[in-house]
């Protein structure tokens, strides 16, 4: 055997418990008397005996008749014994409900997860970007009630049309904060208050950038795509990279974590996706065009003498559509 | 003082009392005279058997021929298979009635009854202004009726040549006759604004539907949803030809001179909003419409076309306050009509920036079509000033029910009538 031992790892929430295999047999339990103890409410009092045969060659014995074991995904009947070989992958079990695995010490670890905090991530993890972009966010609503007052009004009035959007962002930081804490044992508040921030700011910045390109483009569509991405992206891209950074997370991990966190969300904005198609489909006496009107009055479209402007609409326009629409009407 | 007072009362009452006293006895006995031409007229829906709508008639020109409104018994032309029409007369007797034609324009239809119904009504020429009208039918089918007005000449500014009758026309007097002293038919009840505000069809129109059945001896019109539509579209053209070549009044509007009332039909109004003490924006506008609405079903009536500028301008706001705030009224695109998809195709839409006297304007034109009248489209146009940092004109044009490239000819002249005064 060497230098080289047999370990035996069982999983935990935050860090796992690793037992070094020396003394065969090695029976495992939720028993005293056992070798190793598993406090698992589904493991049974004895659960499984290890024996070795030779070396890293092992003999694994299922002892419980309640929820059983699984060994690499085989489920193992009451009292069946199953040799098996300990190479440089490890062997999985599932003890009721609980995750072991037996290991060769000389199996490779997974690389450090270093603390990447360059490129986009800095948003998340340097204490300046997490102010610079509160600020950001509550001068933008600022900026916004100021917009949309259509009376003057005092400093006074516009300050406390903020209020209700710094409740929202302190709220929402000390919400991310605390679950991360749950699961880091850190505080993380400056990444929780760039998530915050992003989740408030993010769809307006969208909405800007739409409004821009509906003029620039005279049409509709920008708006309406960046809104989707709103709606279904922004959430889970931006969970993603605060997983990422904050829990360390491997990048499959991290994507997991954030559209389950998601979902609901997604959920939601899917069941308003369809009643907005299916809204769409029904008829409806309203014209549609674009009607965004910009103070910057940047656009690709140039201007047209009145007489281009009749000719287009008698030529696009002209022909009698009526009958076609009946006839799509009774298919 | 008091005396006299009471006085003048006394006297208003007595002139009132013998006034009317008058009229009592040359009504009683005018309706003696024409009752057995007086009829109601039903439509019927087979599926129930029970009556739907119903109005008045009176025989004319032959004694088995009925004039009355069009929007009487357009349930029945709207739907043939489902509706039918007959008659109930001041005897209670009843029987089938059959639509010879239809002037859709001047609300008038023609019926036709298996037998002789009674003697048919003469027509004469409108009397004179302030001339003592009666006009019959059957308000509210509660009985026949006769409603003594006066005739206050035709109605000013208006497409159809109303006649205006100060007397209180209710709902089912509708198609019933108005008769002068003589018991002849001067005009046809067809709408009342309440308040002994009343309107009737003027006889004229009438005797030329009349002279042109005469001719083919009141056999019923082969096409008759075709001819309506026919009738329709030639008036939308005709209209519309009409305006393009009158002269126009105009309008200031801001710092534009734009195309106000283009004849007598279209008047305008001033619609601005009440400015309000500490509002950032100025907002004047004009609204010019004209008062036709040519009834096709009971959701469906057009006609109508109206025109509206209105002009922003800040007071104190920096631009990109001002045009969120110009955006948000450049909302504009509602056609007041129920139509929905049995009657109208979606609209379509096509948007462009045009300069308009020097400026940039984004236009937009929509059409909608009428699918069970050929040629004739619901337009809409509207276009609001960019590129002016702290003003604003937002122009929109309506039109409902109406030929789109006439209607677009109109857009035309109307754009290259706007002005821009420095």
């Amino acid at each position: 055997m060497d230098a080289v031992s047999l370990i035996l790892e069982v999983k935990t929430r935050s860090l796992n418990h690793y037992y070094q295999l020396e003394q065969f047999p090695v029976r495992v339990g939720r028993a005293l008397d056992n070798d190793i103890i598993l406090s698992d409410t589904t493991v049974s009092p004895h659960h499984l005996e290890i024996e070795q045969l030779d070396g890293f060659s092992l003999r694994v014995r299922n002892l419980s008749g309640e929820n059983g074991s699984r060994m690499n995904r085989r489920s193992l009947r009451q009292d069946e014994a199953v040799e098996v070989r300990v190479e440089a992958d490890p062997v999985s079990l599932r003890l009721g409900n609980r995750q072991v695995r037996l290991l060769r010490s000389d199996m490779d670890v997974s690389r450090t997860s270093v603390r990447n905090c360059s490129g986009l991530y800095a948003v998340f993890c340097r204490p300046a970007w997490s102010l610079s972009l509160m600020v950001l966010t509550l001068l933008a609503f600022l900026y916004e009630n100021y917009l949309q007052a259509r009376l003057a009004k005092d400093i006074t009035f516009y300050l406390g049309g903020l209020m209700p959007y710094l409740l929202g962002l302190v709220a929402l930081t000390l919400v991310i904060a605390g679950i991360s804490r749950l699961s880091t044992q850190r505080w993380e508040v400056g990444p929780a208050l760039s998530l915050a921030s992003l989740f408030m700011i993010g769809p307006h910045v969208l909405g800007e950038i739409g409004h821009f390109l509906n003029y620039l483009l005279t049409a509709d569509w920008p708006l309406e795509g960046l809104m989707l991405v709103n709606n279904f992206l922004l959430l889970p891209v931006v969970l993603y990279g605060y997983i990422r950074l904050v829990h360390h997370a491997e990048s499959w991990s991290a994507l997991g974590v954030a559209l389950l966190f998601s979902t609901p969300m997604l959920v939601y904005q899917m069941s308003d996706l369809m009643d907005q198609i299916a809204l769409d489909t029904e008829f409806t006496g309203e014209a549609d065009f674009n009607r965004t009107l910009s103070s910057l009055d940047i656009r690709l479209q140039p201007s047209i003498s009145i007489d281009d402007f009749v000719a287009m609409a008698t030529q696009e326009l002209g022909p009698f559509t009526a009958e076609s629409d009946a006839a799509d009407e009774s298919e | 003082m008091y005396r006299q007072c009471l006085t003048i009362i006394g006297l208003v009452c007595y002139l009132f009392c013998s006034f009317s006293a008058r009229a009592e006895t040359r009504s009683s006995s005018l309706y003696n005279e024409v009752e057995k031409s007086i009829y109601q007229v039903r439509v019927i829906n087979h599926k129930t058997g029970n009556k739907s709508v119903i109005g008045s008639g009176f025989v004319v020109a032959r004694p088995d021929i009925m004039a009355t409104n069009y929007h009487v018994v357009s349930t029945y032309t709207n739907d043939p298979e489902t509706f039918s029409m007959n008659y109930l007369s001041t005897t209670g007797e009843t029987g089938p009635l059959y639509l010879v034609d239809v002037d859709v324009l001047h609300d008038l239809a023609i019926l036709k009854a298996d037998a002789p119904l009674g003697k048919p009504l003469k027509t004469s020429v409108i009397p004179e202004k302030g001339a003592t009208l009666y006009s019959l039918g059957n308000p509210l089918d509660l009985g026949f009726s006769i409603v003594t007005g006066t005739n206050n000449g035709m109605v000013q500014n208006s497409e159809d040549n109303n006649i205006l009758f100060s007397g209180n026309l209710n709902s089912g007097m509708s198609g019933g006759p108005a008769l002068n002293e003589s018991g002849e038919v001067i005009g046809i009840n067809v709408a009342t604004a309440g308040n002994d505000v009343s309107f009737l069809v003027s006889v004229q129109y009438l005797n030329i539907l009349l002279e042109r059945l005469r001719l083919r001896g009141f056999s019923p019109a082969e096409d008759l949803h075709g001819s309506i539509t026919r009738q329709l579209h030639d008036n939308s053209i005709e209209r519309l030809l009409r305006l393009q070549d009158n002269d126009w009044k105009r309008v200031q509007i801001g710092q534009f001179e734009v195309p106000g009332s283009m004849d007598r039909t279209i008047s305008c109004w001033d619609s601005s909003d009440e400015a309000r003490g500490n509002s950032l924006m100025g907002i004047y506008a004009a609204t010019c419409s004209n008062e036709l609405r040519i009834f096709l079903d009971e959701k469906l009536s057009i006609g109508e076309m109206r025109y509206q500028y209105t002009w922003y301008e800040s007071d104190g706001m920096i631009s990109p306050r001002f045009y969120r705030q110009y955006e948000y009224q450049n909302a504009s695109g509602l056609i007041n009509t129920t139509a929905d998809k049995k009657n109208v195709s979606r609209f379509e839409c096509r948007t462009r920036f045009v300069a308009i006297s020097g400026h940039d304007f984004k236009m937009t034109v929509c059409r909608r079509d009428y699918l069970r009248y050929q040629g004739l489209s619901d337009v809409l146009v509207t276009g609001a000033m960019v590129a002016e940092p702290k003003v604003g004109l937002i122009f929109d044009f309506y039109l409902v029910g109406t030929d789109f490239e006439q209607s677009i000819r109109l857009l035309q002249h109307m754009l290259k009538g706007f002005k821009w005064m420095p």
